[in-house]
């Protein structure tokens, strides 16, 4: 089967900056596909460039085995996306602005089609409401409703998370999963959150300054690397005596009043956790915390090395 | 195309600042048919003093015609406002609001959309003007009644009512031409800039600064002037010369053409490649 | 030597005879179809209707608008001659195949508007075949009378010549000052004619 997705020496330059530097990838069918970079390291201009907003200066995309440039009706019918922000004409209600969009795209029953994905993402009471009422969690989920309105076979998310609590982007991820798995939709999401990626996609990509720095298997690249993550215990003070005296002081790179940070291997997790239930500390979480930076700093030394 | 001219023109209607349009018409008709209705003997005294020091007029001079014609005057200034301030926004509005991001990844094409857009912020020009036409006419009827129109431009015209229906229909529907210029103008603006400030502000100040600049430079531009399109933004008033043929009417409406195809050429030319960055 | 053998009239009764000529009428209604020629103002021939109620009340009705010149049209010598005037017999003239005598009319009230007319009179049919006035507001009048018939004291034919001053206040067509830039009216005064022709004349006597 065909790639969905399947970018070739992609790149893109505004002047003198080259914001995409050729840039090959593959999303395959059923995929979350992660793409990692921090802000400004051409996210969002390759995903502008798989939907015809931006003109590649050079490379080609080829969408469920099609070339962009070529086929862009036939690639973009089967294709739904929400870029950045998630904006809309504020002046009309969600359903309205889904209704313009649907007619764009040709829906048949369409009216039934709205009421459906407005459904899905939990909108329909506020279905009647202008845009400019809504809350940012409510525009990102009906930005994620109008991907969806013409049946895809892939979306792609820019950056869906943005800006929003920790509850509204866990309900993003759950609603991402979701798709997935009960509706079969392939999906693209980018993010700078490493963390996020993680949860939720299979294989990933990260790109940095417009190039690719690594792409595969999620687990695979996550496991090769330590990671830092944070225990959350009842009594941190006393944690902190206690394990000063232990094997795992050497692990621990910094603590607070709420955690305490460690360098660990993903296997030496559990150990920590059977280890400190085993001596009566009550642990009140368990966070993985690291930031794609340093993420990257170890692939890049990981690279040098080999 | 019929299905993205009626996605637009649902837009344009859903937005405030279309009624702001209609409302500043509506305002300026009346302003002007209430001023006359105070003041319009003087003015009008003033105006042929000459005239009058030598004849009696017979005859309703202030009626609902002249009022009318003295209304077209807006289709130089203030009409041309009230486009730009729809068909500026129509491409730049979208771009600030974010919006290409949702319509351009539809399978549409980016010249199907231009050429939608401009059609419904035309049919928005035509019902401004109408809307001018109707209610001048309208109200002129009932505050002035109708009469023969005197026209004072180099010579003093004075038409016979019966004279006035087809003259009328040309000024109107070249009023509609002309703000189809500037609705093309605007567009062409709105299709650089990400905000729609830009685009209306430009619009008026391009019209204004190269009206002063060809009549005060007009000895200077005299051949060049006669190909600049502000120039003919007022030549609905070759419809009451008597002088004049149809041929410098032609000369108008084809100049006007040009520029409208040209303006729009542009347009479609570059938002087909423009990168879509907001 | 014509003078010699018919008794000669002076100015006054000449003046007076024609004055009692139009006293007869007691009112009368014509139509008109008004002609105005001026190189600047472009209006068609209109129809109007002319109404006279003894002794000076004129009224006009027009169709549209309709552009009639100040003196001329109501008869203005009825007015002159009404009041206190001097005049004098200055000679004698062929106006349209007709023998007529030039009177000068001066006005004696300080406030009248006209400063100096010139008559000639018809003495056999005791009517008025062109008149020159000179008015203190609107400039000089030449009005020509013309006759169809022996029996009747009102004109056929009017035409009436001034001089008209060119617009003001050349409030130019737009377009013309964008693609010919402003141009200054001239100053030269303008020769102007109108021209009425009188019609279906209904006329009550006294």
């Amino acid at each position: 089967m065909d790639p969905y997705i399947e970018i070739l020496n992609l790149s893109k330059h505004f002047g003198q900056i080259r914001a995409v530097d050729d840039l090959s990838m593959k999303v395959l069918p059923g995929d979350i596909y992660g793409f990692l970079g921090p802000n400004g390291s051409g996210k969002s201009t390759t995903i502008r460039m798989m939907l015809s907003l931006i003109r590649p200066t050079s490379g080609q995309i080829l969408l469920f085995g099609h070339d962009l440039a070529r086929d862009r009706y036939k690639t973009l019918s089967r294709l739904g996306a929400l870029i950045e922000k998630p904006d809309f004409y504020n002046y009309l209600s969600a359903r309205k602005n889904l209704e313009i969009l649907g007619r764009l795209s040709n829906i048949s029953n369409l009216k039934h089609r709205v009421d459906e994905v407005l459904e899905l993402v939990g909108l329909l009471p506020r279905a009647g409401s202008t845009v400019r009422t809504y809350s940012l969690g409510m525009k990102q989920r009906l930005g994620i409703a109008q991907s969806l309105l013409h049946h895809p076979d892939l979306i792609i998310l820019d950056e869906p998370t943005n800006g929003l609590d920790p509850q509204g982007q866990k309900e993003i991820r759950d609603l991402v999963t979701s798709l997935n798995q009960d509706n079969n939709i392939t999906i693209l999401i980018s993010s700078h959150i490493l963390f996020e990626i993680e949860q939720i996609a299979n294989r990933m990509i990260i790109i940095d300054k417009g190039k690719a720095l690594v792409e595969g298997n999620v687990q695979e690249l996550v496991n090769s690397q330590d990671r830092q993550v944070a225990f959350v215990l009842a009594d941190t003070a006393a944690g902190l005596s206690f394990l000063n005296e232990t094997v795992w002081a050497a692990k621990i790179i910094k603590s607070n009043q709420e955690r305490i940070y460690f360098k660990i291997n993903k296997d030496e997790i559990p150990d920590l956790n059977a280890f400190l239930v085993g001596h009566k500390m009550q642990i009140f979480a368990v966070e993985p915390v690291r930031s794609l930076e340093e993420f990257f700093l170890q692939i890049t030394e990981d690279e040098k090395v080999s | 195309m019929r299905k993205l001219v009626s996605i637009e023109l649902f837009k344009i209607f859903s937005k405030p600042r279309t009624y702001i349009g209609f409302g500043a018409v509506i305002i300026i008709v009346l302003a002007i048919e209430f001023g006359i209705l105070l003041e319009g003997d003087t003015m009008v005294g003033i105006i042929i003093q000459n005239i009058k020091d030598r004849f009696i007029f017979e005859g309703n001079i202030i009626n609902l015609y002249l009022v009318s014609y003295i209304i077209l005057n807006t289709l130089w200034i203030h009409v041309p406002i009230l486009v730009a301030l729809v068909t500026g926004d129509m491409l730049a509005g979208e771009a600030n609001s974010g919006t290409f991001r949702l319509i351009l990844t539809r399978p549409i094409s980016r010249v199907q959309l231009v050429l939608a857009k401009f059609i419904a912020g035309w049919i928005y020009a035509v019902l401004l003007v109408a809307v001018m036409a109707i209610l001048s006419i309208g109200i002129g009827l009932i505050l002035f009644g109708p009469g023969d129109l005197l026209v004072v431009t180099n010579k003093v015209n004075i038409f016979s009512s019966n004279d006035l229906l087809w003259r009328f229909a040309g000024a109107y529907a070249y009023g509609v031409l002309s703000m189809t210029t500037v609705a093309a103008l605007s567009f062409l603006l709105s299709s650089f800039a990400d905000n729609s400030i830009g685009p209306i502000i430009g619009t008026v100040a391009m019209i204004i600064g190269i009206t002063i600049i060809s009549t005060v430079g007009a000895i200077l531009l005299g051949p060049v002037n006669q190909y600049i399109f502000t120039s003919y933004l007022p030549s609905w008033q070759l419809f009451f010369q008597t002088d004049s043929g149809l041929s410098s009417i032609g000369h108008a409406i084809l100049i006007q053409l040009i520029y409208i195809v040209g303006f729009l050429s542009v347009t479609i030319w570059y938002f087909r490649k423009k990168d879509i960055l907001s | 030597m014509i003078g010699y053998t018919l008794p000669a009239q002076d100015a006054e009764s000449l003046l007076k005879a024609v004055g009692q000529n139009m006293d007869k009428i007691l009112r009368f209604e014509a139509d008109a179809l008004v002609k105005v020629d001026v190189d600047f103002i472009n209006i068609k021939d209109r129809k109007i209707k002319v109404r006279f109620e003894c002794p000076d009340k004129f009224t006009f009705e027009a169709e549209g608008l309709a552009l009639l010149p100040k003196k001329g049209l109501q008869m203005d010598y009825l007015q002159l001659l009404k009041a206190k005037y001097t005049a004098i017999d200055v000679g004698e003239e062929l106006v349209d195949n007709r023998k007529t005598r030039i009177i000068k009319v001066i006005p004696e009230a300080e406030d009248s508007d006209v400063i100096l007319a010139q008559l000639w009179i018809d003495p056999e049919l005791s009517r008025i075949m062109r008149m020159k006035t000179y008015t203190r507001k609107s400039g000089s009048y030449i009005i020509d009378f013309e006759y169809n018939t022996n029996f009747r004291p009102l004109p056929d034919r009017l035409t009436v010549s001034f001089e008209i001053n060119n617009m003001a206040f050349p409030t130019k067509a737009m377009n013309e000052i964008m693609t010919k830039g402003i141009q200054k009216p001239d100053s030269i005064p303008k020769k102007a004619t109108v021209i009425v022709q009188y019609s279906n004349y209904k006329i009550v006597n006294k």
